[in-house]
């Protein structure tokens, strides 16, 4: 089913998941939310353009591989239970 | 072991005494000339660096890779010690010209002749930012509001300084002598020095406070971002793979700065929703800064960048264009025939005492053409801001100023034009631009906040947290460590 929600997005946007995934158990802001990854992380990992980032974001949204909590610029961004799953 | 038929590798080889991914060990007249130019730029660094810092620790991220997907890496280290190095993205073979006289053309890989004077020009004009900016932000350390506000600071600036070492590369490897002299003089020119200043105006105001710090990266870095992103699409292949790199560190300079002004009007609203106030005093008497001078601070530092676009009309953003030199942003993604020979323009311009449009010719244009896609996102970033005061629920909204609005460069230089686009008398503009623009008495008041905040997970009263650690705790990681 993960699958299958990836191919509804867009490469770039494929691109920023992966990164998501690994600022969750990763990142560098300490300390957070257990699995959560924040902006200040996820845009230092990957080097996006904020505006660019914001779009790729509500993709993953729609595409139910994330959830975002809190406010712009306070988001706490964190996989949906299904993607988490699927990805052991 | 390379990975490029030019020597260039995705992975940077830090083994080296100047780390880089463009095989410098096979070159060693190059090396050589690096080298000799390395203990100068630590000195620049020394001397002009952040104040009083080399004995911090910080948690620097380090490039280790240019590839995006993977290219960063975090640990403590002394800023002397950071490895500033050379890093290209790869080549790739086939890459054609794609605009101008020489579309469709092999890209370069070295400068051809008619272009040297040109190239080096542009190279010498964007470097002169890179140190200008690490000189204009000297003293901020001083008055940090925390110590991740402390470490991003630290980070853009090792990064500003690695930019400057992607252009004094270019100068060395592609422009002999006069390159090595240009790499020379970036070390010797000054921000703010009357005598010896940086080539751009807005490069030599200091930097006084956070709030202007910002302000800066968030307008005047996004300017870089743009003049990188047209160098990017350039026919000169070395400057193109320099600057796509270049691209990606500057991505997160730009989310310090929106994501600094989004955390002090955050504090803002908070304090006006909590003590159900308006009045910009009463605002300022509670330790923040009111949305107004908020405002002036926007007004001023949008104004003063759009001046680094240049003159709307430009026979020089022309010949560049032809050329092959410098593009327009996106021009990849730009479906049209790449040559502007034939297309107008749409300009603002003052004729006969009114504002006017008038249709140029597009070559001509391409500044103002530039400067529009500029606003076009930083309006985006506006519409961003203006969501926090919308959800507490405060009517106020930050606005763009009119382009023509404090003008020093361009058809608007020495025209009065207030935020909403009138055109004012002379008398008139003295009369209200106080209003407009932030006084002595703002950058007073705004100084008088900045107090030092080094205690972990402790920030200034005047700006919020950056997320919200568990519980609503502020985070406590030790960024910088004092030794």
């Amino acid at each position: 089913m993960i699958y299958d929600r990836l191919q509804t997005v867009s490469v770039p946007a494929r691109k920023l998941f992966a990164v998501i995934v690994h600022e969750v158990h990763h990142g560098p802001l300490h300390p957070k939310r257990e699995g959560t990854a924040t902006p200040p992380e996820i845009l230092e990992a990957c080097g996006l353009d904020v505006g660019e980032f914001y779009i790729l974001l509500d993709m993953l949204t729609q595409a139910g591989l994330i959830g975002v909590s809190s406010s712009y610029p306070f988001e706490e961004i964190r996989l949906t239970p299904e993607a988490k799953d699927a990805l052991g | 072991m390379a990975d490029q038929p030019d020597g260039t590798q995705q992975a940077i080889d830090y083994s080296q005494h100047i780390p880089n991914n463009v095989d410098l060990a096979n070159d060693r007249t190059l090396q050589r000339a690096l080298e000799r130019w390395q203990p100068a730029f630590l000195n620049w660094w020394d001397e002009t660096g952040p104040a009083n810092t080399n004995n911090l620790q910080v948690y620097l991220r380090t490039a280790v890779s240019v590839d995006r997907d993977g290219w960063a890496n975090f640990g403590y280290v002394r800023m002397p010690e950071y490895r500033w190095g050379i890093f290209l993205t790869p080549r790739d073979e086939n890459r054609k010209i794609h605009f101008g006289d020489h579309k469709n053309e092999q890209a370069w890989q070295d400068v051809p002749g008619e272009y040297r004077s040109p190239l080096r020009r542009i190279i010498v004009t964007q470097g002169d930012t890179e140190p200008a900016s690490v000189e204009q932000q000297r003293l901020l350390g001083a008055t940090c509001p925390s110590l991740y506000d402390l470490r991003n600071l630290f980070q853009v600036n090792v990064e500003e300084g690695r930019h400057l070492w992607a252009m004094v590369y270019l100068l060395h490897r592609y422009f002999g002598r006069d390159g090595r002299e240009e790499a020379e003089a970036l070390l010797q020119r000054r921000s703010g020095d009357a005598n010896n200043p940086r080539i751009l105006t807005a490069f030599n105001e200091r930097t006084s406070h956070w709030l202007a710090y910002y302000m800066f990266t968030f307008f005047t870095d996004r300017d870089g971002k743009f003049q990188l992103a047209a160098l990017a699409e350039s026919a000169f292949d070395p400057l193109a793979r320099t600057t796509k790199f270049m691209l990606t560190e500057e991505a997160h300079h730009m989310f310090v700065g929106e994501s600094g002004v989004a955390r002090v009007l955050q504090r803002t609203c908070e304090i006006m929703r909590e003590q159900n106030m308006t009045d910009p005093s009463q605002v300022r008497a509670q330790g923040v800064i009111d949305l107004e001078t908020l405002q002036r601070f926007v007004n001023f530092h949008c104004s003063v960048t759009l001046d680094l676009f240049g003159s709307e009309v430009s026979s020089n953003a022309a010949s560049f264009y032809t050329g092959g030199l410098k593009g327009r942003y996106g021009e990849t993604n730009i479906t049209d025939n790449h040559a502007l020979s034939n297309d107008s323009y749409a300009i603002q311009e003052i004729s006969d005492g009114a504002m006017v449009n008038r249709q140029v010719p597009a070559l001509t244009a391409l500044n103002a053409r530039l400067r529009d896609d500029y606003i076009r996102e930083i309006q985006a970033g506006l519409d961003r801001w203006n969501r926090i005061p919308e959800r507490f629920g405060i009517p106020f909204r930050l606005t763009l100023p009119h382009v023509g609005f404090h003008r020093k460069i361009g058809s608007f230089a020495g025209h009065f034009i207030s935020p909403d686009g009138r055109l004012l008398s002379r008398e008139d503009w003295e009369s209200q631009s106080a209003g407009w623009l932030p006084s002595d008495r703002d950058h007073e008041f705004v100084g008088s906040l900045m107090g030092r905040v080094v205690e972990p997970g402790k920030f200034a009263n005047w700006i919020a947290p950056p997320v919200r650690g568990i519980n609503n705790l502020p985070i406590e990681f030790e960024y910088v460590r004092f030794n």
